[in-house]
């Protein structure tokens, strides 16, 4: 692409905010009654033990790649086989990971909260629940639950880089769109990002005891 | 008042001029673009909403719609509207080559029209001149073998002009898009004036620069002296200043709205500014 720079983000945005939330509503009227089964099994992951967690976690970034990004979006945005093979790549990765430990202390729990609670962010902004954006089925609240999981088994810095992309990729859609919500998958990114940077300084510092996996 | 009188003669006289335009082809000067506004995937309700904006198009007068295979879904949706609607004679067909590579080109536009559904475009453009080297020898092949009628070029937002106007003069290019309102006015230097020497047609697109525009004007009340040439708002009077300048043959609004597309097709109707009320319009805009 030449003259890049005289390009805005707004350029790149092909359709627009109705387009966009009826493409939830289109999924979720496919998927029903799969819903509260994926929230079910979101609140459940914490619970797991971390083997058990990774693969969940797996799954559900395979399904959102799939169901939502080749089936739903792949028809109105030329990048959408772009982010379903990123989907992909961190579904692998999760599936790769090996997690010692979950450590459920209240940033992970609050951030898990917020990511089984995302239906009812666009309940809350005045639209309607059949456009609920759901974890397991649509992206943002599924990056939102996975950034609270590697902040509880302190997952190393190759597992972050897809999801902090994506909250940034999100944000910038939702911005242009003039979505209230845009700047809220960013901040949580950020405040996940820097906590587990934090907690890894700390670890380095003070060696884990002995028994006790180190970050 | 013998000013608002003599500049409204004026303007009544212009519609003839600009109805006498040479060629390639005489258009009704709205048209209906579908960047963003008809790409809304396999959504059975949009894309009937999407043949309601279409046949309200067709019935206000309008023929020619605009696409890209870079708009997703948009040539789907058209194609939808115009077997839904029995417009595939009706309609003007100006679509894009937009791929990298020439030899990539004949699939691509192959695709587009059976995605529109329409035996041959009436027009085809290389998009922002992607590998336009590679595919201006295809589409003047086609036009050369009956399978297309018009070539043409585009850009927006104001991107290569220099590179538009080495095109226009080297090759004999039937249509040339490009950005054109009343802030956006570059191309009235060079373009537009060699467009009109060379018998190139222009084709509008952004008019209302997304929206933002009308969003931007509609805080502000329209002058009379526009209203007096039967805008009934903003969108009517921006549009007539644009399909107003003798080389423009049409301006390409998109909008999902019925209501909206019967207004824009109002600014084809009733006497059109002549030069000077044209610049005291773009004056009076950049002031505001």
């Amino acid at each position: 692409m030449s003259e890049w720079w005289t390009y805005r983000p707004s350029d790149f945005l092909m359709f627009s905010q109705r387009t966009w939330h009826r493409l939830f509503e289109l999924l979720n009227a496919e998927w029903w009654p799969l819903q509260p089964l994926l929230l079910v099994l979101g609140a459940a992951l914490l619970a797991m033990p971390p083997r058990a967690m990774r693969w969940g976690l797996a799954a559900a970034w395979l399904f959102v790649a799939w169901a939502f990004h080749a089936r739903r979006l792949a028809d109105i945005h030329t990048a959408a086989p772009w982010f379903a093979g990123a989907f992909v790549v961190q579904a692998v990765l999760m599936a790769a990971w090996r997690p010692a430990a979950i450590e459920r202390t209240r940033p992970v729990l609050a951030l898990m909260a917020v990511a089984l609670a995302w239906p009812l962010l666009g309940l809350a902004l005045g639209r309607p629940l059949a456009q609920a954006e759901v974890f397991g089925l649509a992206p943002d609240p599924t990056v939102a639950a996975t950034l609270a999981l590697l902040l509880a088994a302190r997952a190393p810095a190759w597992a972050w880089a897809l999801p902090l992309a994506w909250c940034a990729a999100s944000g910038a859609t939702l911005a242009v769109m003039g979505e209230p919500e845009a700047p809220l998958l960013p901040a949580l990114g950020l405040a996940a990002a820097v906590m587990a940077f934090r907690s890894r300084l700390r670890s380095s510092r003070c060696p884990a005891p002995p028994g006790r996996p180190a970050a | 008042m013998t000013d608002r009188r003599s500049l409204l003669l004026a303007a009544a006289a212009a519609p003839l001029a600009l109805h006498a335009q040479p060629a390639p082809e005489r258009l009704p000067p709205v048209g209906l673009g579908s960047w963003i506004t008809f790409n809304v995937g396999n959504d059975p309700a949009a894309r009937e909403a999407c043949a309601a904006v279409m046949r309200a198009f067709f019935e206000g007068g309008g023929r020619l719609i605009d696409s890209s295979p870079m708009y997703g879904s948009a040539q789907a949706t058209i194609g939808h509207g115009l077997a839904a609607l029995g417009a595939q004679a009706r309609v003007w067909s100006a679509d894009k080559v937009w791929i990298s590579g020439g030899s990539r080109g004949p699939v691509q536009i192959e695709a587009s029209r059976a995605l529109w559904g329409v035996p041959r475009f009436d027009l085809l453009q290389v998009h922002n001149l992607l590998s336009w080297e590679e595919h201006l020898p295809t589409l003047f092949a086609m036009k050369a073998a009956g399978r297309l009628r018009h070539v043409g070029i585009t850009t927006s937002e104001g991107r290569r002009h220099r590179e538009i106007e080495s095109v226009m003069a080297a090759h004999p290019i039937d249509f040339v898009q490009v950005t054109y309102n009343p802030l956006d006015r570059e191309v009235e230097q060079r373009i537009l004036p060699l467009a009109r020497e060379r018998g190139i047609g222009v084709i509008v697109n952004r008019p209302f620069r997304e929206g933002a525009l009308l969003r931007a004007l509609a805080r502000h009340p329209l002058p009379p002296w526009m209203a007096e040439l039967g805008c009934d708002g903003w969108a009517q009077a921006v549009l007539k200043f644009i399909v107003s300048h003798p080389a423009v043959r049409c301006a390409i609004p998109a909008t999902t709205r019925v209501d909206h597309v019967r207004q824009n097709l109002g600014a084809m109707r009733g006497p059109m500014p002549d030069a000077a009320l044209r610049e005291r319009f773009a004056r009076h805009v950049a002031g505001l």
